[in-house]
């Protein structure tokens, strides 16, 4: 960690944009949904509610153990226990999120990969429906 | 008690063996020396070798290797002549990934169920695959051979998996073995111990509400002639701790009682459980005789693990069974924590060549260790997170079909797994209602043991009725469960119950306000 600079503003975006295409790209669609929740919340709660300057959202351990903002606010942060020490500055926090967050990125393109290779039959949620504002309805017909 | 200490010793003493036969001749052994040192000039390296040959044998004794691909490249010996055949160099395979990704199928409609079985078993996460492919590729090594670096890497991969494991529970690594799965663990656990111990105590305590492995593998010691309490629940599901308490003989040598149980998530009061084991158990105890050591706690927390935070520190559990396929891992594979300090003394299922030591031999599979390790990792750092996810959809579930059909009772617990909702629909036919929800899967019950049609136990120990049972639904909800899904299945079930109760004489009755006791059913 030390020694490497830490990732602009422009970097994570483009790491965000890559968590968000490599999850859309796996075929499952509970896997899919989940990796696009996944990664909107790990870089929602470290990045956006931090600069908001939210002091209670726990240090990270994998990007993937983020607690989202409704996750930190519905239950107790103290049940991820964490295993790296807390990063001393908000710089060294966004470099080592940073950092996991980028190896985590090619576990997760391998397994969309893999996911796609292996594709299976659609969800009956998946039935291209017309859309009815407000979800459920016109399901059922 | 003897004849287990001999049996590990000799056990420890094949092992020694093996170790001295590793390197036969003077050159291997310095062929092996040479990779434990790969760095050392090789024109030194065969006097080294001699001089430390006692030193080096003995930490290759050990065979752990931290850096496994150093100690892989033999230094000593000359390279052979390298023939290269065909298929020694690799293509670039440059077309290869977009040849498979466009054949592979493609479905044109949607048709398949939505899951919600969670409890009887989850979908592999995609990470934990990536983490065992290596080991069902390149890397096959036996994690018990100790003489080669295709063990070593095997060994290390489920060590390290072994660690995250015992983490996940707040345990030593040492205190895990790998088993097949949760069943084989309470297996190992119950009949282990009770066995162990049974010239001094022969009695066990368990709950109506297990697991049918427990309740038989309970069956199984009852006809060799132990006494088996088992415990009745609360209409809530949750044992009645003065009962416990009152059911503890000085004879009583394991009790079992599972963590979240797998029908209705209600969570037993598992640390309380500890506490009087340790206290009026330990007393108990005590008045039967020297070093008799207090009853032992064994919870089966394979619906529990990753799920709800578990400390067995905390808890005083001393035995507890896991299972990798309820916690996003790969099926066949488990664990059993056995508390070290003070140790629980057990006698092995299966025996052979000493593994896991002694208490269940057999070579472990390391692709699957590597799934569940990697498993129990997420399943740590992804808790608080899927918890509040899972409860979200959990709480949405019951007020979408609240709101919209009466007479639906909730049982076990309120403040139970939310993860494990068992509703019953009253006035409606539990298979009738499976049969019309053939888009979501769903289990009744008593599926989950086996394809019975018989009205769960576990209900039926809540004091539900034959028909009250009859007609309830179990709703597993997990990880990659969707907000969609849990509309759709609401939708549906609302629509299926309407439709059902509608064609229902019975429920005309009610709506009548007949109450159904009252009748006298004849012929
Ligand atoms: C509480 C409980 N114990 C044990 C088992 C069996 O686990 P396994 O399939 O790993 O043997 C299950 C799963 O059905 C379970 O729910």
């Amino acid at each position: 960690m030390t020694g490497s600079i830490a990732p602009t503003r422009r970097e994570i975006l483009t790491l965000y944009r890559q968590y968000l295409t490599t999850a859309k790209s796996f075929s499952s669609y509970n896997f899919r949904t989940y990796f696009l929740r996944r990664s909107r919340d790990m870089f929602r709660s470290n990045l956006v509610l931090e600069s908001s300057s939210n002091p209670s959202s726990s240090s990270a351990s994998s990007p993937f153990s983020k607690s989202s903002a409704q996750a930190v606010r519905s239950s107790p942060s103290a049940m991820v226990s964490s295993s790296t020490p807390p990063p001393s500055s908000r710089e060294e926090k966004v470099k080592l999120f940073y950092q996991q967050a980028v190896d985590d990125l090619k576990v997760l393109q391998r397994s969309a990969l893999i996911n796609r290779m292996y594709e299976g039959e659609k969800l009956v949620v998946e039935k291209p429906k017309l859309v009815v504002v407000g979800g459920a309805e016109g399901l059922n017909v | 008690m003897l004849a287990s200490s001999i049996r590990s010793t000799a056990v420890r003493s094949s092992r020694s063996i093996v170790r001295s036969e590793v390197c036969p001749s003077v050159a291997s052994t310095s062929r092996c020396l040479s990779t434990a040192s790969a760095t050392t000039n090789s024109t030194t390296n065969k006097v080294n070798d001699k001089s430390n040959l006692s030193q080096t044998a003995q930490k290759r004794g050990f065979a752990s290797p931290t850096s496994p691909n150093s100690m892989a490249t033999p230094v000593e010996v000359a390279q052979p002549d390298i023939k290269a055949g065909l298929g020694s160099s690799q293509g670039s395979g440059k077309n290869l990934l977009n040849s498979v990704l466009s054949s592979a199928p493609k479905y044109a409609d949607a048709n398949r169920p939505i899951y919600l079985d969670a409890q009887s078993t989850t979908p592999v996460d995609p990470r934990v695959l990536d983490k065992m492919l290596p080991f069902l590729t390149n890397q096959y090594g036996n994690p018990h051979s100790r003489t080669h670096a295709y063990g070593w890497e095997s060994e290390k991969s489920v060590e390290e998996a072994r660690e995250e494991i015992a983490k996940l529970i707040g345990a030593d690594a040492k205190e895990i073995i790998f088993t097949s799965g949760a069943t084989e663990s309470n297996n190992m656990s119950i009949k282990g111990v009770a066995q162990f111990y049974k010239s001094k105590k022969n009695h066990i305590i368990t709950t109506q509400t297990e697991h049918k492995c427990v309740l038989d593998s309970c069956r199984k010691l009852q006809e060799e002639g132990f006494e088996v309490t088992y415990l009745p629940v609360q209409s809530n599901g949750l044992i009645d701790m003065a009962e416990l308490e009152a059911a503890l003989r000085p004879t009583t040598s394991i009790v079992s009682i599972m963590t979240v149980n797998n029908e209705i998530g209600v969570i037993q009061p598992i640390k309380e459980i500890g506490q009087l084991l340790k206290t009026k158990g330990a007393e108990l105890s005590k008045q039967a005789g020297r070093g008799s050591s207090k009853p032992f706690f064994h919870t089966d927390a394979a619906q529990a693990a990753g799920k709800i935070p578990l400390d067995v520190n905390e808890m005083g559990i001393d035995l507890m069974s896991l299972s990798s396929h309820k916690l996003y891992g790969p099926k066949g594979i488990g664990a059993c924590y056995i508390r070290r300090r003070p140790r629980v003394r057990m006698e092995p299922l299966i025996n052979g060549g000493g593994q896991e030591r002694g208490l269940r031999s057999g070579t472990l599979a390391p692709p699957l260790i590597a799934g569940f390790g990697e498993a129990a990792r997420l399943a740590r750092q992804e808790l608080a997170y899927d918890h509040a996810h899972i409860s979200r959809l959990a709480e949405r579930l019951r007020n979408n079909i609240t709101a919209k059909i009466t007479h639906v009772l909730i049982n076990g617990d309120p403040d139970g797994y939310p993860g494990c909702q068992n509703l019953t629909f009253q006035y409606v036919e539990g298979e009738s209602l499976l049969m019309a929800l053939k888009d979501v899967c769903l289990s009744s019950g008593s599926a989950c043991t086996s394809a019975s049609l018989e009205p769960s136990y576990v209900l039926r120990a809540l004091g539900l009725d034959d028909a009250n049972a009859h007609s309830s639904l179990r709703f597993g909800i997990g990880r990659f469960t969707t907000e969609e899904e849990i509309d759709y299945v609401s939708e549906k079930i609302i629509s299926v119950v309407t439709k059902l109760r509608d064609m229902s004489p019975l429920w005309e009755m009610v709506q009548e306000g007949i109450d159904l006791s009252t009748i006298e059913w004849s012929g």
